[in-house]
């Protein structure tokens, strides 16, 4: 491993900003040395929430696809604590059996880093809206895109790094991920009619009750 | 004292504005537009002004009307029917269709049962459901439906000419003519909407004043939906016998009505599907579709309460405007010229101003409309409102492009109906077009704030964006210098970073050098 003098002494709050530009040194470091911060996931997760209603509220009426008189918190909320950590454990459900290195805690840390791009890039765009006007927003949807793909590799070399698995079965693992992810949501929809209709025969139960 | 007097007032105005409501309550107030699809309240854009039934007329009560037209001197033509007389003069079954002709005022002018064709007398079969009259050979044009063709008569009731099926290779399937509705331009070249399955698809039928077959006029686009796709795809698995018998058709549709306007073109409405484009189209000489956006009334069908709305007629008026008939819930669509919805009104019910089952609609020249019912057996005449009024003087100005004229008029429309988004876009685009001192005057800002506020509160973005790029450029001028400069020194900084550290760090090893010595 090659030696890199600062990154011992570097701040965890530094390290995302190191991973973005240098992803497989970046992770390879951070396991070996466990410096993994669950502060750091917190906080993306918070600056994620944050950009996102960001988006939602600030961005210049003529290029805002939301109704921001319709944003609510825990819609956004929903769409982004609850991905994330539906990613997350999706992702440790098949590594586990994929024989991946990783713990929970280390598939949070890179997914929260795979997300630093897309959240600097979505409030640059956010305040680019104001300026830009028209046919220039195709240069905002360009970065996002960008930020995505950025993102995307982020992700794909954490999570090879840290499960320590070669390219195929990376792919393979983010394949079984997604799947993951329908399964997951197809559970959860299923609880959720499930309580309702408990809640409803209770409900009517007690109706039928002081009816009579 | 004072106070006493100031309760009073307050009664005596409570009291009088009573009055005014209770002046109003023969019609409902219930217009509205839809705004993506939701159902906003609205201003009422017309008002009834006359219910013509028999006892206007003078006529005896309307049996079964189902075609109404109203020429350039405001003269109304109804088809409806009559039972047929045996020699004791008692009424049979049979029904036979006739032409009532109204005057300006609409009392009786005249009521045309039998026709005359070189010592033959002729009647309408029933059903009869096409009609319109030329101005200028002063005939009309009768679709008679069941007996298959199209009668060309004068105003007394002698008939120069009758059509029928044209023979041509194109309509071969057609069993016969069939004729629905019918329109005829300038060039007397009539447009045939016929009920024939067979050719009804393809649109009209083009027929010259010598019974020639000239072509299919208007086919109605389709557009793919979801089943469609899946359909054909089956289709490239499934052998030819085996498709045939998965039966759904995805043909177009024929038009339901046809109208013709004095501007040489020709409107059409269509039956509501989901694989129709547009349910209205304008049409050029070519059959082509001119209207800059579709008229989707199939996603309005599904929003709201009526899935089964029928659009059965359409009239046009002078400027452009134009309003759709949906007979199964009584309704009608109003549209700008540029295809914006104005307001819906009307409805299903018995009051003054909503329909039982309107079958006709048609406007005159002083831009009422006049609705016929085949339940209620009257012509509803509606007059708009001021509100209509307004709206109507600031779009014909918005269409002009004299949008500071406009403003004055909008402003009123707001004032009557602050949910008419379309009046902020007008607002808007006059504020575009104004000087910033004018803009300043009158709204107390700059002229591009005051649109971004009235695009954003209309709706547009592109209204918006064209704002901002104004506001952006306004600014970049004004500052230009102070940008220029940051930008400069931001360039010197990013791009000579290096060489002003070196020059730094020798300027400061130069000094702790010089202190040692």
């Amino acid at each position: 491993m090659k030696k890199r003098t600062g990154f011992d002494t570097m701040s965890p709050y530094l390290y995302p900003f190191y991973i973005c530009m240098h992803p497989r040194d970046g992770f390879l470091e951070l396991k070996a040395n466990k410096k993994g911060s669950s502060a750091v996931v917190a906080i993306t997760i918070a600056l994620w929430l944050l950009v996102e209603m960001f988006h939602r509220t600030a961005t210049g009426y003529d290029m805002n696809t939301f109704d921001s008189a319709d944003t609510s918190l825990l819609r956004t909320s929903v769409v982004t604590i609850m991905i994330f950590f539906m990613v997350a454990i999706s992702n440790w459900c098949f590594c586990t059996l994929l024989d991946g290195k990783g713990k929970l805690k280390d598939i949070c840390v890179v997914c929260a880093n795979a997300l630093v791009p897309y959240i600097i890039v979505r409030f640059i765009t956010v305040c680019g809206s104001w300026v830009l006007a028209g046919d220039e927003q195709v240069f905002l949807t360009y970065a996002i895109i960008v930020s995505e793909i950025w993102g995307a590799f982020i992700a794909f070399s954490g999570l090879e790094e840290i499960h320590e698995y070669s390219f195929a079965k990376t792919f393979l693992a983010i394949l079984l991920t997604v799947v993951g992810l329908i399964i997951i949501l197809f559970l959860a929809l299923m609880l959720i009619m499930l309580f309702q209709q408990v809640y409803f025969f209770v409900a009517s139960l007690y109706f039928e009750l002081s009816y009579q | 004292m004072r106070k006493k007097l100031f309760c009073l007032l307050l009664v005596l105005v409570l009291a009088l504005s009573c009055t005014g409501i209770a002046a109003f309550a023969g019609q409902p107030d219930r217009a509205y537009t839809y705004e993506d699809s939701v159902a906003v309240p609205s201003t009422n854009i017309y008002k009834v002004k006359k219910v013509v039934d028999e006892t206007v007329m003078g006529t005896e009560r309307l049996l079964e009307p189902t075609e109404i037209f109203v020429d350039k001197s405001d003269r109304v033509f109804i088809i409806d029917h009559y039972y047929e007389v045996d020699e004791y003069g008692n009424k049979t079954d049979k029904q036979f269709a006739k032409v009532i002709i109204l005057n300006k005022d609409y009392t009786l002018f005249r009521e045309l049962r039998t026709f005359n064709y070189k010592d033959e007398t002729l009647t309408l079969a029933k059903g009869a459901s096409g009609l319109f009259y030329r101005e200028t050979s002063g005939t009309l044009y009768i679709a008679d439906t069941e007996n298959d063709r199209v009668l060309v008569s004068d105003l007394e009731g002698n008939v120069s000419k009758i059509y029928t099926l044209p023979k041509d290779v194109m309509l071969e399937k057609a069993k016969g003519l069939e004729p629905k509705r019918i329109i005829v331009d300038n060039m007397g070249i009539m447009y045939i909407v016929t009920g024939d399955p067979a050719v009804s698809v393809n649109g009209a039928l083009m027929i010259d004043s010598a019974n020639n077959f000239l072509g299919f006029y208007g086919t109605n686009k389709l557009k793919q939906t979801a089943a469609m796709k899946i359909e054909f795809m089956w289709r490239k698995i499934l052998t030819a016998e085996q498709s045939a018998q998965t039966g759904e058709s995805y043909q177009p549709v024929a038009f339901n009505n046809l109208f013709w306007s004095e501007d040489r073109f020709v409107y059409g409405v269509s039956p509501i599907k989901d694989n129709i484009a547009s349910t209205v189209v304008k049409l050029n000489a070519l059959g082509k579709n001119v209207f800059a956006q579709n008229i989707d009334f199939y996603s309005i069908s599904q929003t709201s309460m009526q899935k089964n709305m029928q659009m059965v007629d359409l009239t046009v008026d002078d400027e452009g405007v134009f309003t759709v008939l949906d007979s199964a819930t009584g309704r009608l669509f109003q549209y700008d010229k540029n295809c914006n919805l104005l307001s819906v009104f009307g409805g299903y019910g018995n009051q003054k101003g909503l329909f039982l089952s309107p079958m006709g609609i048609e406007s005159d020249s002083e831009n009422n409309l006049l609705v016929l019912d085949a339940k209620k057996l009257t012509i509803t005449v509606m007059t708009q409102t001021l509100y209509g009024e307004k709206i109507r003087e600031a779009n014909n100005l918005y269409n002009e492009g004299r949008y500071i004229d406009s403003v004055h008029y909008w402003e009123e429309v707001l004032l009557m109906n602050p949910n008419f988004t379309r009046a902020y876009v007008g607002m808007g685009k006059a504020c575009l077009a104004m000087d910033n001192e004018q803009s300043q005057e009158m709204f107390q800002t700059g002229k591009y704030e005051q649109a971004m506020d009235f695009f954003m509160m209309g709706k547009d973005q592109d209204g918006y964006a064209e704002a901002k790029a104004g506001l952006r450029d306004e600014i970049v001028r004004a500052n230009f210098g102070l940008l220029a400069t940051v930008v400069i020194l931001a360039m010197i900084g990013i791009l000579g970073y290096d060489q002003i550290k070196q020059i730094c760090n020798k300027i400061a090893w130069k000094i702790s050098t010089r202190k040692g010595d």
